[in-house]
């Protein structure tokens, strides 16, 4: 225990100081700025950020890249919430109940639970990392493909909370999210599949372009469509701003939900293969399942924001553990963040932590910095936010238009992603006018190459007699079939009681 | 009045930044006659941070020291680097824009059949070298090289030893196979994707050996390198054997350099082979390449050309070998095309059959449901005719058929189950909204066309003027400023903050 306390006194000795300090502020604001743009994800941020790191002693340079990696998380919510457009992957469940507050104006209060959540997530995040990170890369190590697979496939119950009324509509949305991420390479052998012939297709449909089409673009066909019935709800949703701040008392409600969301986002952030994505939305339906109140979600309830906004920062101190204990990147962040030590010629892994304490802890404390920063900053954007939200629609559906360009153009360069955007822009309007779920698709999207790689690889390995001696994977494929049996078989109880019965029961 | 007047002139100066910022944009660049008077791109074909990535920006940085004009990296990642690869050959042949290239591509090049082939480059210099390396688990029953031989030979042939690394038919498996030869052993090869994921399966002890690069092993406790294939030791590794001190006359490795598209002027090549030559003696590249546990070296154009054709009539023959160049997809019965006409009239009629029986019109979501029983139909079709290497595991039609079962039965039930009526009241007034949204789509589409045809800085102002108008928005002046503003704002942050390039259209780039 001494030792650890050494350690914690080398890292703090690393962090106070004006250029530690000054790179980590310089981090969240360059990070919240990346993740808000959309298109560019926390990868891509932590690697833009890189090579302005070359020339700073490893300390600052590494505060300086996890900064961004946490702040980048957070600012994806902010359009998420402003727009409909996830800044980030990571964000693709706080549009579920983020947007439909600004749409009942109350952008504000979406925007501080989102920045709350996202520091508590952080904060949750950078305790594991460094009270628990060695029990916790043991557990890493132990997982493989089977429970890749297995978290995947338990993953894909989430549709159930996403599918609102209609689960076909449901089944469909998720099953075409499936289907379009098999197009492409091959998972075992070399050749493309599906691809049409079109080689901008052998790798397959690009991810954010597609979710960037899906959710800004189908958004502003869809309400431009409907405006003219949307001027009438406006005018009555314009409820007074002042009475709907977050107060402490109504964070104080989300503690629960905070809480799990945290410790799920940690555990399946350093789980090297799954990431944070996948955290957001089994936190979204875990919040959904055990809340008080699950009728509110997709209606902007304020746990349905919470959940993956905390789940999605508290990833980032998970993603680290396999990092820096065992080298092993589990996340694109994370292999960037490789990179960055090799470098600085340092090499994650046992060897680090004995080397470089100072280094190390100083690395992991400096993630409470950010969180604080990240507040900071957080409350001050806010106010801009709020105002950029309160612009007229008219005027920001053609900005969001240009941007969603943008953004699908940034990823690699491509017009061809851009014509994908605009595709997927199109069928997201569609699926909206004719009441399917969106986020089902994006789902599907997330985990349909997670759940093939991981299934064939499994089954190359040992067959399906390899599951039989894998617990963990058996217990999470047992809840899966259960999530996905249990609401069929109440539903048929339900007919049959309403059969019974002449009337419908009251209910209060 | 004077709120007016202001906001006109916020408009007007808003504009007249638009304007200039274009005008200086697209003017610039023109250049004089010596070499080189634009800035030097190198395309990378992965993303920021990948060890090409890195090896890259560390090359530009400190070419751009012994160079009058910048040395800038540009990120095109796609389809294992034939997207980087088209972008150098579709980019004028001025001698303005390198590739970075690895050996990788060797396998790539044969595997993909992307229509690209390595005469279509003009390999200036290769750089660094960087011997492959065979891993085991220092702990597990195979801790060496005489090991992993001896137990090889002594399993039987229906539990080989397994070996392990990203990709199928990629340069790892390659080595794997080609060691394989070497040592007179069978294995067998599973594809883990990723070096990481790679790394976690040997820590785990899953498998025997894993073809990686030497500094894989670094910092982790238990691995360890059984063979190196280079001639001689590495100074920065003096534990790992070689396999030529084993008896066993393997070389291989990875290398990376720069390459140019054939048809670049002569004087291009040897500027850049000499600027590469001068990084490559430069004490700081040299310190950098040995922190990444290569070999700073120099080939020049002739001896790398000459090198690539050698090392790719090589790969193609042990592509062939391990017959890993094969038709998957077999010729259906109708092209493709066809058959999603086919398709999608089988399924119109049912549609039409079933609303004449019920004597209503289907309502929106029936004809999404519709819509995605085509799609099912469609990719089962195609899945149904890959064609699988007899020793083959898993198929890989089996998940995308799973996923069309699904589609297609939900979609089915979406379709035959009762339809809901119409509302009646939104019935007219839905119509002449819809017309709106699609407009907004047209116009969309003519705005992404002429994003490519003139670029994102002239295409984007008129967009928002006329979208603006569409959706009933009249204050014209604002709207101008916005725009403005927000193409000024968009050019600051991607361009000059960022470092990301916005399109610049294909008339006027």
């Amino acid at each position: 225990m001494d030792g650890f306390f050494d350690n914690l006194g080398a890292g703090l000795a690393a962090v106070a100081g004006v250029t530690p300090l000054l790179m980590i502020a310089v981090g969240v604001a360059a990070g919240i700025v990346i993740g808000v743009l959309p298109g560019l994800s926390p990868a891509i941020g932590v690697a833009l950020m890189l090579p302005a790191t070359y020339g700073l002693a490893p300390e600052p340079a590494l505060m300086l890249l996890v900064s961004v990696y946490l702040a980048a998380n957070y600012g994806g919510s902010i359009t998420a919430i402003a727009i409909n457009t996830p800044g980030t992957p990571g964000a693709v469940a706080t549009t579920f109940d983020g947007y439909p507050l600004t749409r009942k104006g109350k952008p504000r209060l979406a925007l501080d639970t989102s920045l709350w959540a996202s520091f508590f997530g952080g904060l949750v995040g950078a305790i594991a990392l460094i009270l628990f990170a060695v029990p916790l890369a043991d557990v890493a190590l132990e997982l493989s493909s089977y429970e890749y697979f297995a978290l995947a496939a338990f993953g894909l119950t989430v549709i159930a909370a996403l599918a609102g009324e209609d689960p076909a509509k449901g089944f469909i949305a998720a099953a075409l999210g499936l289907l379009f991420v098999t197009v492409g390479y091959d998972t075992q052998l070399p050749f493309s599949r599906f691809d049409l012939g079109l080689p901008e297709l052998a790798d397959g449909i690009p991810f954010i372009p597609a979710l960037i089409g899906l959710f800004a673009l189908g958004e502003v066909f869809h309400r431009v469509e409907v405006a003219g019935r949307d001027r009438a709800a406006a005018a009555e949703a314009d409820a007074p701003e002042g009475a709907d701040r977050l107060t402490g008392a109504r964070l104080w409600s989300l503690k629960r939900v905070m809480l799990k969301s945290s410790l799920l986002g940690t555990l399946i952030g350093s789980v090297p293969g799954a990431g944070g994505t996948v955290a957001t939305f089994i936190a979204y339906n875990e919040a959904k399942r055990t809340s008080r109140k699950p009728e509110d979600f997709g209606e902007g309830s304020l746990e349905g924001i919470a959940a993956p906004e905390s789940a999605n920062n508290a990833s980032v101190g998970g993603a680290l553990i396999p990092l820096m204990t065992l080298g092993i990147p589990g996340s694109a962040s994370t292999a960037v963040l490789l990179g960055a030590l090799m470098i600085h010629r340092l090499a994650p892994g046992p060897q680090l932590f004995e080397a470089e304490p100072g280094l190390v802890y100083g690395v992991f404390l400096s993630l409470f910095v950010a969180n604080a920063f990240m507040l900071l900053f957080g409350r001050l954007g806010a106010r801009l936010w709020v105002r950029v939200i309160a612009a007229p629609r008219e005027i920001l559906y053609p900005l969001i238009v240009a941007l969603s360009v943008i953004g699908s153009y940034s990823v690699e360069s491509s017009l061809f992603h851009v014509a994908l955007c605009v595709g997927f822009g199109v069928l997201g309007w569609i699926l909206k006018r004719a009441d399917y779920p969106t986020a089902p698709v994006v789902l599907g999207l997330v985990l349909g190459r997670m759940i093939e790689e991981n299934l064939t690889l499994s089954l190359v390995k040992g067959g399906w007699a390899g599951f039989l001696d894998r617990p963990v994977a058996l217990v999470l494929l047992a809840l899966t079939v259960l999530a996905f049996a249990l609401p069929a078989v109440r539903r048929a109880r339900r007919r049959r009681d309403a059969k019974a019965r002449s009337h419908p029961a009251e209910s209060s | 009045m004077g709120g007016r007047r202001l906001k006109y002139a916020i408009a007007g100066l808003a504009a007249a930044g638009w304007l200039a910022l274009t005008i200086g944009v697209h003017a610039g660049g023109g250049g004089g006659d010596a070499f080189p008077s634009e800035p030097l791109t190198i395309v990378v074909h992965s993303k920021p941070g990948s060890s090409v990535d890195l090896m890259a920006r560390r090359a530009a940085e400190i070419a751009q020291r012994r160079c009058p004009v910048p040395v800038v990296v540009d990120n095109r990642p796609g389809t294992q680097g034939v997207a980087a690869m088209n972008h150098v050959l579709d980019a004028p042949r001025d001698g303005y824009t390198l590739l970075a290239v690895t050996r990788a591509f060797l396998s790539t090049l044969n595997v993909t059949r992307a229509g690209v082939s390595v005469d279509d480059f003009r390999w200036v210099a290769r750089v660094t070298l960087d011997p492959e390396a065979i891993i085991v688990n220092a702990a597990s029953a195979t801790p060496t090289l005489a090991a992993l031989i001896a137990d090889a030979k002594a399993r039987p042939e229906s539990d080989p030893q397994i070996w392990i690394g990203p990709g199928i038919g990629g340069r790892d498996h390659l080595m794997a196979v080609r060691t394989w030869a070497a040592l007179g052993i069978r294995a067998r090869w599973i594809d883990y994707k990723s070096a990481p994921q790679s790394v976690l399966a040997m820590l785990r002890g899953e498998a025997a050996a894993y073809v990686g690069n030497a500094s894989d092993i670094v910092g982790k406790d238990g691995l360890s390198i059984a063979a190196l294939a280079s001639p001689e030791r590495s100074p920065a590794l003096p534990d790992a054997p070689t396999f030529r001190e084993q008896g066993f006359p393997v070389e291989a490795y990875m290398w990376r350099g720069f390459a140019y598209a054939e048809g670049v002027p002569d004087r291009a090549v040897r500027y850049a082979a000499d600027l590469f030559a001068e990084v490559a003696r430069d004490p700081e590249w040299r310190e950098y390449v040995a922190s990444t546990y290569a070999t700073a070296i120099f080939d020049g154009p002739e001896a790398f050309d000459a090198l690539v054709a050698e090392e790719d009539a090589e790969t193609r023959s042990a592509l062939e070998d391990a017959g890993l160049i094969a038709r998957y997809v077999a010729e259906g019965p109708l092209p493709l095309g066809l058959a999603g006409l086919l398709f999608a009239a089988l399924v119109v009629a049912g549609l039409l059959a079933l609303a004449r029986a019920r004597r209503q019109r289907p309502p929106c979501g029936v004809f999404v449901a519709a819509g995605a029983l085509w799609l099912s139909a469609f990719f089962a079709y195609q899945a149904a005719l890959f064609r699988v290497p007899e020793a083959n595991v898993t198929h890989p039609a089996t998940l995308p058929w799973l996923w069309s079962a699904i589609l297609g039965a939900a979609s089915l039930r979406v379709t035959l189950r009762a339809w809901p009526r119409p509302d009646g009241d939104a019935g007219r007034d839905e119509r002449a909204d819809t017309r709106r949204g699609v407009l907004l789509v047209a116009l969309v589409v003519a705005y992404v066309a002429a994003t490519y045809l003139v670029g994102f800085l002239i295409a984007t102002v008129p967009l928002v003027m006329v979208a603006v108008r569409l959706v009933g928005y009249r204050d014209g002046a604002t709207a101008l400023a916005v725009a403005c503003l927000f193409v000024v704002a968009a050019h600051g942050v991607f361009e000059l903050a960022l470092g990301i390039g916005l399109p610049t259209g294909a008339w006027v780039g």
